[in-house]
């Protein structure tokens, strides 16, 4: 199942696209409703703060998996920060980092860009396990965006593929899973630093 | 006693010791609340507190803009603690390394 919906660049719309998306996944355990929605909480405050205009939230919903996909229009690229204790801000991108699977970054055809995240719901409480194994070697996230960065995905649509090997895409676990070529999660390209 | 309703958020205090108040955050605290919730506790901040207690019980749902309000206080007050922390809220902070800075056990 894929659902997708637009959204106003207005800070209410955080809220509203929490609960469009929680309303694709009524039948997951609470502790992975809860962490998308706060996945979905971060990417969409991001959307609405970095960005211009509003924002498109993309779910794509299986039995095993909800990945979900914020499109905007905006030319920054998020960054995974580490700010120490008394910045206030620079923490969505960690928080998406530690409760799910998967996230990355994409450039999309319409000089926007995606960012996204996968979480299993295979076990209850996927995602964010309290053993440190959620720490990430890499000390940023970025994507290039020159035009001889990008390449073409190798599987337009799955954002395992398209972005794997990048900085801009975390795998845990490695269990790649065929996504429905239209979810358009990774649409077209992803880039490489 | 209720000091601001903003939609999604209220902000209610326990003035025991008005160097210490203890602030109780229900609804969601996200970016179109976050703003509310500051004018909310401005009052408290004026006060001069040594230390703030934040009883998030009713909270419902809170994310990184919430995050940021606190640290704020934090580094306003000097000291802020989080009593009755959810379990989501509780790995949000763990992931985010401000359990200790929040006075909550790992």
């Amino acid at each position: 199942m894929i659902v997708r919906r637009s959204f106003e660049p207005s800070e209410v719309s955080v809220g509203a696209a929490r609960r469009f998306v929680a309303g694709t996944i009524t039948d997951v355990a609470v502790g992975v409703a809860e962490s998308v929605s706060v996945m979905v909480s971060e990417l969409s405050t991001n959307a609405l703060i970095h960005a211009v205009g509003g924002f498109e939230v993309i779910v794509d919903r299986s039995d095993h998996h909800v990945l979900v996909s914020v499109h905007d229009q905006g030319d920054g690229t998020p960054e995974l920060q580490s700010p120490d204790a008394s910045e206030p801000h620079g923490r969505g991108l960690r928080i998406v980092d530690a409760l799910s699977d998967q996230w990355g970054i994409s450039s999309t055809a319409d000089a926007g860009k995606s960012v996204w995240f996968r979480l299993a719901l295979d076990s209850p409480g996927t995602g964010a396990p309290t053993d440190g194994t959620t720490r990430v070697s890499a000390g940023r996230t970025s994507v290039g965006t020159g035009p001889g960065q990008a390449r073409p995905a190798t599987s337009p649509g799955a954002p395992g593929s398209a972005a794997s090997g990048t900085p801009a895409s975390r795998h845990r676990p490695a269990r790649p899973r065929r996504v429905h070529p239209s979810t358009s999660v990774a649409p077209l390209v992803a880039s490489v630093p | 006693m209720a000091v601001a309703e903003p939609p999604g958020v209220q902000v209610t205090t326990t003035l025991d010791d008005p160097t210490a108040p203890v602030i109780h955050l229900a609804g969601e605290l996200d970016l179109a609340s976050v703003e509310s919730v500051k004018e909310g506790i401005a009052r408290h901040l004026a006060g001069a507190p040594v230390r703030i207690t934040f009883d998030l019980e009713k909270l419902t749902f809170m994310d990184s803009s919430g995050i940021a309000l606190l640290v704020q206080v934090s580094n306003d007050v000097g000291q802020v603690s989080l009593i009755n922390v959810s379990p989501i809220v509780h790995r949000v902070l763990e992931a985010t390394g401000l359990l200790e800075h929040f006075g909550l056990a790992p």
